[in-house]
């Protein structure tokens, strides 16, 4: 009973070891257990290999191979018939064996058990042999089942392992292609785990030197941008938190040049949150840089063009400013040379013409006593007129050229009154004449008062003058209103009119266009309205017929314009 | 004694002016300065004037543009002299020009006449002026009297 229950037990005996192993305990369970002087076992193959053989003594040694030949011939049939007495294969004598074929549906195995003793087996020892045989072929397929396991998951490894590799080699011939620098190093070790080719390209430096000393990464890092570099490394690296990093820094490649370079990085940790490898990727960014650079660079040649021109523009002005104030001061002196000028002719030219005039009246007053006959006393007379006219022209010219000097002086003036004042000058030189005035309204604006009035008193007198003829006179004074805030004022009269292929030569000075016996006159009026409205940015114009009368018209801007 | 002072330098302005006034018999009362310089030497009976009666004129008839010292000048110095400032002061002039007459009218001129050219007309402002200033204008005290 007792070696029932040891042979029940044998499986726990080989729990956890692969077929030799439980082959060999088995053996030596049953040898012990069951007294016998051999125990051979034989597994079939499980896949392509040779069977394997164990032998077990009990006492002395044996090649299993030896003895498996020695039995072979004994082999066929099953012992749970009969027990065969063989020589014995261990020791001098004879053995009887028992011979089990294991396995239910197809032969995994044979196991032999021998002994010197004549009478073996026993009954009982027969029924625990079958015992055990049952033991050892559950032993052998739960062996075998577990290397053929072994064996799929092996197979299953080899190939997870070869997906792995190719998963790698795709990886790698990217990181291998990429311009960019990939790297993976061990904090650790602080050895380079990793690090694309293109790390030669970029750096200029061997990727196996890398290897074999890492520090070239630090070294290679431009001096000015070295310890702002490291700094940060470490403060990542020292972190809890941040696992990732960007940071720009230039490089000095062996042959002296010097590139950009963008840099990020990962944090690998492990379990414990301890950073164990940091993996990354190096990006050559000085072209981007160049060209942002450059971009800089042409945006600060812009801006300091920019300045330049504001500077040569301040610079023209101020050469404008001084080329205006040195045409102003020689305008000025020109002025004053021309008062200077129109002074002394105001003093000087008219003395000799008071004495041309004066002398000849002495002379006519002498005239009886001297005896001078009638053409003599009509040339006196030319030679008074004559001093008479030049005096008048003198002066008309005088005041035409203040007109050209003085300062237009703006105030608001009031048109009606003014023509008022004008027709009133003109009064006298229309007395005994039969004149129809016709003052419309007008309005005020802006204009040099004084100036406007010898405009008007001008061509109203002109008016008066060329409707002498007429023994009705009509003198129309009257105000249109035009567009642009502009006021056109108009002097109308029935006169002799002029011809409008002359219209061009009204406005001239010393310009007449009839004979002055006809019409006295210095051909200096219209010239002096001309440049009056000139002066206050107006236009002056005149329309006409032959025999028909003459309008007049200029016109002002209620602002008053400028000069 | 004369009592119109004439500053004139023209002496055909001078002829027409004496003929002018000799109608009124003022012709003998004019004493005529050449200059502006000769002007004050009479006023200040100083020079070939040291041995004149020491009188004003009755009026003073001045020319602005004159050799040496111009009317301006003598105008203002005769009116910023205490003794002299009250002499009727009246410009005789061919100038128009405005400048010279707010100029006179500022020194504290009298009247302002613009020579005409005109001789009737020339010869009828001299013997209003002569006749007015010499005859009709009563003179300050110290004048030159008829």
């Amino acid at each position: 009973m007792n070696d029932l229950v040891s042979v029940l037990s044998l499986p726990a005996m080989w729990t956890g070891r692969d077929l030799s192993g439980v082959a060999t305990v088995l053996l030596d369970g049953l040898v012990r257990m069951l007294d016998l002087d051999f125990a051979y076992l034989r597994a079939c193959d499980f896949g392509s290999g040779p069977p394997k053989e164990w032998i077990r003594l009990a006492q002395g040694e044996a090649a299993a191979e030896d003895i498996g030949r020695a039995l072979a011939p004994h082999l066929a049939h099953d012992s749970t018939t009969a027990s065969q007495h063989i020589a014995n294969p261990v020791a001098e004598g004879t053995a009887s064996i028992s011979v089990f074929h294991l396995g239910i549906q197809e032969s995994i195995g044979v196991f032999v058990a021998g002994s010197q003793r004549p009478e073996f087996p026993t009954e009982s020892e027969r029924l625990l042999l079958q015992v055990a045989t049952n033991q050892v072929a559950i032993a052998l397929q739960e062996a075998r089942r577990m290397a053929e396991q072994d064996a799929q998951v092996e197979i299953e490894r080899i190939r997870a392992g070869a997906a792995l590799r190719e998963s790698e080699r795709r990886l790698r011939e990217l990181a291998d292609k990429l311009p960019e620098v990939i790297w993976i190093t061990a904090l650790d070790s602080e050895k380079v785990l990793y690090c694309s080719p293109s790390f030669e390209t970029v750096w200029g430096l061997k990727v196996e030197d890398l290897y074999r000393e890492p520090r070239l990464w630090t070294w290679s890092i431009h001096p000015e941008d070295r310890d702002r570099v490291v700094a940060n490394f470490s403060k990542w690296i020292g972190g809890a938190e941040i696992n990732y990093h960007d940071i720009e820094f230039r490089i000095v490649r062996p042959d002296g040049e010097i590139r950009w370079i963008h840099e990020r990085g990962v944090l690998t940790r492990d379990e414990n949150g301890r950073p164990v490898e940091v993996s990354g990727i190096s990006a050559d960014v000085t072209a981007a840089r160049q060209a942002k650079r450059a971009l800089e660079t042409a945006f600060e040649q812009i801006r300091a063009l920019k300045d330049q021109l504001y500077t040569e523009n301040i610079a023209l002005r101020e050469r404008v400013e001084r080329e205006v104030a040195r045409r102003s001061s020689e305008l000025a002196a020109m002025n004053k040379e021309l008062e200077a000028f129109a002074y002394s002719v105001s003093h000087d030219l008219r003395a000799p013409l008071r004495h041309m005039s004066g002398y000849s009246e002495l002379l006519q007053k002498k005239a009886p006593s001297i005896q001078l006959d009638e053409t003599c006393r009509r040339y006196i007379t030319i030679i008074m007129e004559s001093a008479k006219r030049m005096g008048n022209l003198i002066d008309d010219l005088l005041a035409f050229s203040r007109i050209g000097r003085a300062e237009t002086q703006r105030s608001l003036v009031n048109l009606s009154q003014l023509v008022t004042e004008a027709v009133s000058e003109v009064r006298q030189e229309a007395e005994g004449r039969n004149i129809e005035w016709k003052i419309g309204a007008l309005p005020e604006f802006y204009a040099d008062r004084s100036m406007l009035r010898l405009v008007l008193v001008n061509l109203l007198s002109n008016a008066v003058k060329f409707t002498r003829p007429r023994s009705q006179a009509e003198i129309e004074i009257g105000c249109i209103n035009g567009n642009n805030g502009e006021l056109t004022v108009f002097v109308k009269d029935n006169g002799v009119g002029f011809d409008m292929k002359y219209v061009s030569k009204l406005f001239g000075v010393f310009q007449r266009l009839h004979p002055s016996d006809s019409f006295e006159g210095t051909g200096i009026g219209l010239a002096t309205v001309q440049r009056i409205i000139h002066r206050h940015g107006g236009k002056v114009w005149a329309e006409g017929l032959v025999d028909q009368g003459a309008t007049f018209y200029f016109s002002l801007s209620k602002e008053g314009g400028s000069d | 004694m004369e009592r119109i002072l004439m500053v004139e330098d023209d002496p055909k302005d001078v002829e027409l002016t004496l003929f002018a006034l000799k109608e009124y018999k003022l012709a003998n009362e004019v004493v005529v300065a050449r200059d502006g310089e000769e002007a004050l030497d009479y006023l200040y009976c100083r020079a070939k004037f040291a041995n004149r009666p020491n009188h004003n004129p009755a009026v003073l008839l001045l020319d602005l543009k004159l050799p040496k010292v111009d009317g301006l000048e003598v105008l203002k110095q005769v009116k910023s002299d205490e003794k002299l400032k009250l002499i009727p002061v009246v410009v005789l002039t061919s100038s128009r020009e405005e400048k010279d007459m707010v100029s006179s009218y500022k020194l504290g001129v009298n009247a302002y006449v613009v020579k005409p050219v005109d001789f009737h007309e020339f010869v009828n402002a001299i013997r209003e002026l002569g006749v007015f200033w010499a005859l009709i204008n009563e003179p300050p005290p110290g004048s030159v009297k008829k």
